[in-house]
């Protein structure tokens, strides 16, 4: 199937085929009409012209006959030929061939021989011709004489029996013929065929077709059709006339022939005529189309044109006038561009203000954000987040609506306060304000401008609010060195802000730090634990009671071969963040159960003590594993934990503290008077040892307080059921108060400082310790 | 066909032939003709060679009539030098004429009460036409000798008064398919005293 990239040719094509369809069958439809009109025409012309030629021919035969038996009755020639009177016989047959105009006349005598003069000089053939004529009297006819044919009649000469014959006979020559056809109306070529004794059939023209060319291939004369008919190429019609033949046996046939292309010549005007209007039509056809098509497809390509565009995001009319389908299409397309640029007017406004307010949201200033940083001026693009301080206990206070009253005065005011500004809430509680200052005493001029408007009493329906809100702020370049935003940065130094209780602050990119070194650092660290990057250190601990090492504490330490010794603060609590403190924690245990396994084949029975993250304690999981994988050691191991680790989660924490008791584990708390240190909590905690923070124990010696502080937690452990470790431990002065307050363990460089296992090993077989004392009475394995 | 009467006077001539003296003890020749079918042929004129003297020549003149528009009779044998009659017994005229050599004449238009003559002085057949009426044919066969009769309507020819040692035969028809209409037979009369002779005869009449 043909396809059309424009409508306007589709229509040009199919509307120009289908009236050259109609074009042809009407050509075709007078074309057959014509030709049968005009071959019955030739066909009744051609039987006229057969008729009157053979009315002429007989005319002749019978004008020949006559002058021929008038002649041979005359007695006076009658005696000539009797008495062979030759001069007689010649003037009387010059006389009347003169008279009639025949081309040859003569006398043939019962013996054969020729009387009168030929006048052409023709040979005469007379034997053929007196063999022809002694069998009868009279003869009429087409006559071969000396290949020539004429048509000749004879006339018996009596005297009164027969002495000879009169021979009349005139050429039939092609002019001849051709006369006889200018009879006809319509000209007519008119041919002569004869038969020869051999059979064959001799046409007058040499370079005329075989007679069976018109006959249909037959070729005895009594079976000749008579009728008119076409010549098997159909290029002329023709008729076949028998004609008298002087000799029996030797039939003549008269072909008259028209071509059809001449019955058609007066028609060709008319066909050139229907020609010449059916171009004209089918010109004025195809421009028709084409200009009517360009009236329909121009408004189409229109209409496709603003579709396209309309698709891109443009906004788009089309006006056509009229009142036809494709003016209503274009008006209903309008109206759908309009609804759509509505929509989409809505779902942008929608996307770019906040909902509650009314007011620009984040998307909004952040695209103020871009446009300002895509101009030349884009390092003086400067933003500021205005955090409303205890904004849950506001808004639960006076509630949402009046709250989103509060955000919009607050918004005036800050336009009002920095012109220029763009102003939009960024988060429930806080407000972005995007602004251009030119260096950084500028900027916090407008910070404070914005502290200012924002710190001031509003007046919500009838009541009067005070707010506090804290200013953090950002320039463009924080933003591009810390990976945020410099909306992110404005909140970040919020935050910063509140840290510190200032009311306002710029963004600090130093305490911000790195959030991507962050993360390439725990995958150091994973890749450290395989590959001894990181390591367990071991601090003894003394036994007051047996004067010995009978325990230590497990520290992790960690020397990567490019960043140095990074320390347990900086990376244990991005672990505990990230998650990676899990399979860190697990390490150390494994870690702590091999090294201790070392331990005892060095001969010494060592306590481990490792430090768990107050997550796990909480952490099923892990308190699995930590109990499935100590179920298959002996070796004790002791978990120290801090207060924090109950406290957001007291009742899944003490159950797991609960358990790994059961199994035998013991249970320390660590850091004990560092942080938030609960009574409460210490007592419900089934610890067994509590170690006091080193900040206590530091300067024993010297600070009274502390004396008294680490005396009563001694007392207080003890009356609790738990033995006391003071950590921190650096002289022997220590060493001596703290025996004389009767602690139970002392940890701390003055003991031993955290060394690697190997380190340790050798510090044990140094100090020559025994090892066959308890640690503590709820040891259950030996 | 030859009317009866036609016949009848050809039957009187040739008894009239018969009784002429000077032939006594001659033998009588009858002769048959027939076509090449077998059929009998009249009209024939049968001669045997013989010496023409005045004696033979009729009294009377012969007579060619011209009755009902035709000759009569058809064939009429004269010997030479005698006169022939044409009477017209018509109510019509006639002109009667033949070009036979030696024997041309012409009688120009006569009518019933005139009388025409002519008498023939050449042997040989003169064909007589009627210039006015085509269809009138007839044939006067002019003889050199005594002994000539024509077939009767059996074909049969009688001639009598013979002289012996007669040996060659001639028979004439006007339309014999032979030279001058002309059959030749030698035969003898001892043996055969009635000859037969076939005669091919041309379909024009």
């Amino acid at each position: 199937m043909l396809t059309f990239r424009s409508l306007r040719t589709k229509l040009a094509v199919i509307y120009a085929g289908l009236f050259s369809l109609v074009l042809l069958s009407v050509g075709a439809a007078a074309l057959f009409t014509v030709q049968n009109s005009a071959t019955g025409m030739v066909r009744g012309e051609m039987s006229a012209t057969a008729a009157v030629f053979n009315r002429i021919w007989d005319m002749h035969a019978e004008q020949m006959g006559d002058a021929a038996d008038i002649l041979s009755r005359d007695f006076g020639f009658r005696a000539a030929v009797a008495t062979r009177d030759d001069p007689t016989i010649d003037s009387a047959l010059e006389n009347l061939r003169q008279r009639f105009g025949f081309d040859l006349a003569f006398v043939m005598t019962e013996n054969g021989s020729i009387v009168g003069v030929e006048p052409s000089g023709l040979e005469m053939r007379d034997g053929a011709l007196f063999e022809i004529l002694s069998s009868r009297d009279s003869a009429g006819g087409v006559l071969l004489i000396a290949g020539a044919p004429h048509h000749a009649v004879a006339r018996p000469v009596r005297a009164p029996t027969r002495v000879g014959w009169v021979v009349f006979a005139y050429r039939l020559s092609e002019t001849g013929l051709s006369d006889l056809t200018e009879l006809s109306s319509i000209p007519l070529d008119a041919r002569l065929y004869w038969r020869e004794s051999d059979g064959d059939w001799t046409a007058q023209q040499p370079d005329a077709p075989g007679l069976t060319h018109y006959t249909g291939g037959e070729t005895d004369i009594a079976n000749f059709d008579r009728g008119v008919r076409f010549t098997p190429d159909r290029t002329a019609l023709a008729s076949v006339l028998p004609i008298d033949a002087f000799t029996e046996g030797l039939p003549v046939a008269l072909v008259l022939e028209y071509p059809v292309a001449l019955a058609m010549a007066p028609f060709r005007g008319m066909f050139v005529s229907i020609a010449a209007a059916g171009l004209a039509g089918l010109l004025i056809l195809i421009v028709g189309t084409w200009v009517l098509a360009r009236g329909l497809t121009n408004p189409i390509q229109a209409l496709e044109r603003a579709a396209r565009r309309l698709a891109d995001g443009e906004a788009m009319r089309v006006d056509l006038a009229g009142r036809d389908e494709i003016a209503r299409l274009a008006s209903s397309f309008n109206t759908m561009g309009e609804t759509i640029a509505a929509r989409e007017q809505r779902i942008t406004h929608l996307a770019l203000h906040d909902a509650d307010t009314g007011i620009p949201n984040l998307q909004a200033l952040e695209q103020a954000v871009d446009a300002a940083l895509a101009s030349d001026d884009w390092a003086s693009t400067h933003a500021a987040s205005v955090g409303i301080d205890r904004f849950h206990q506001i808004r639960g206070a006076i509630g949402y609506a009046l709250c989103a009253h509060m955000f919009v005065d607050l918004e005036r005011r800050i336009v009002a306060a920095v012109p220029g500004a763009k102003v939009g809430r960024v988060a429930t509680d806080a407000l972005g304000v995007v602004f251009a200052a030119a260096d950084a005493d500028a900027a916090a001029a407008s910070a404070a401008a914005i502290s200012d408007a924002a710190n001031q009493p509003l007046t919500l329906g009838d009541d009067q609010v005070d707010i506090h809100a804290t200013i953090g702020y950002a320039k463009a370049e924080d933003a591009s060195l810390s990976g945020l935003t410099v909306i992110e940065c404005a909140s970040v130094a919020v935050d910063q802000a509140r840290t510190v209780d200032h009311k306002t602050a710029a963004f600090d990119r130093e305490a911000y730090g790195d959030p991507t070194r962050m993360l390439s650092l725990m995958s150091r660290m994973i890749n450290g634990l395989g590959s001894g990057d990181l390591f367990l250190a071991y601090q003894p601990k003394f036994d007051f009671r047996s004067q010995s090492i009978r325990s230590a504490e497990a520290l992790l330490r960690w020397q990567d071969p490019e960043r140095g010794f990074i320390g347990p603060d900086e990376f244990i609590p991005l672990a505990e963040e990230t998650g990676h403190i899990l399979p860190l924690t697990e390490w150390v245990l494994d870690r702590a159960i091999a090294d201790q396994v070392r331990m005892r084949a060095a001969g010494h029975e060592i306590q481990v003590a490792i430090n768990i993250s107050g997550r796990l304690v909480s952490d099923n999981r892990f308190i699995r594993h930590a109990l499935d994988r100590l179920s298959r050691h002996t070796g004790r191991i002791c978990f120290e934990i801090t207060e924090t680790a109950v406290i957001n989660n007291p009742e899944a924490a003490l159950e797991n503290i609960h358990a790994l008791r059961d199994a035998g584990i013991s249970v320390s708390i660590d850091d004990y008077g560092a942080g938030l240190s609960s009574l409460s909590y210490l007592r419900s905690i089934p610890a067994e040892e509590l170690k006091i923070d080193k900040a206590f124990v530091l300067e024993l010696g010297t600070v009274q307080s502390d004396r008294l502080l680490v005396k009563s937690t001694i007392d207080l452990a003890h009356s609790l059921g738990m033995k006391v470790t003071a950590e921190g431990v650096e002289d022997a002065e220590s060493i001596a108060i703290l025996a004389s307050m009767g602690a139970d363990y002392a940890q701390g460089y003055h003991i031993g400082r955290p060394m690697p296992l190997a380190g340790f090993l050798d510090y044990m077989q140094e100090r020559g310790s025994e090892s066959d004392t308890d640690c503590d009475d709820a040891r259950a394995a030996g | 066909m030859i009317s009866i009467r036609r016949l009848l006077r050809f039957a009187l001539l040739a008894l009239g032939l018969a009784a002429c003296p000077g032939l006594a003890g001659a033998a009588e020749l009858r002769v048959s003709v027939t076509n090449s079918a077998g059929e009998p042929v009249p009209n024939a004129v049968v001669s045997l060679p013989g010496e023409l003297t005045a004696d033979f020549i009729p009294a009377e003149p012969l007579e060619m009539a011209q009755v009902d528009v035709q000759f009569d009779p058809f064939v009429l044998v004269v010997p030479r030098g005698a006169e022939v009659l044409f009477p017209n017994r018509d109510r019509v005229r006639h002109h009667v004429y033949s070009f036979a050599r030696g024997n041309q004449f012409e009688l120009e238009l006569y009518g019933r009460e005139q009388e025409r003559s002519v008498a023939f002085s050449a042997a040989g057949a003169v064909p007589l036409g009627c210039n006015i009426h085509d269809q009138m044919i007839a044939f006067i066969r002019v003889v050199d000798t005594p002994f000539a009769v024509r077939t009767d309507g059996d074909g049969v020819a009688v001639l009598t008064g013979v002289p012996t040692g007669m040996t060659t035969l001639t028979v004439w028809h006007p339309y014999g398919n032979a030279e001058n209409n002309l059959v030749t037979l030698d035969f003898d009369p001892a043996v055969d005293p009635a000859p037969q002779v076939t005669l091919d005869i041309l379909g024009q009449h």
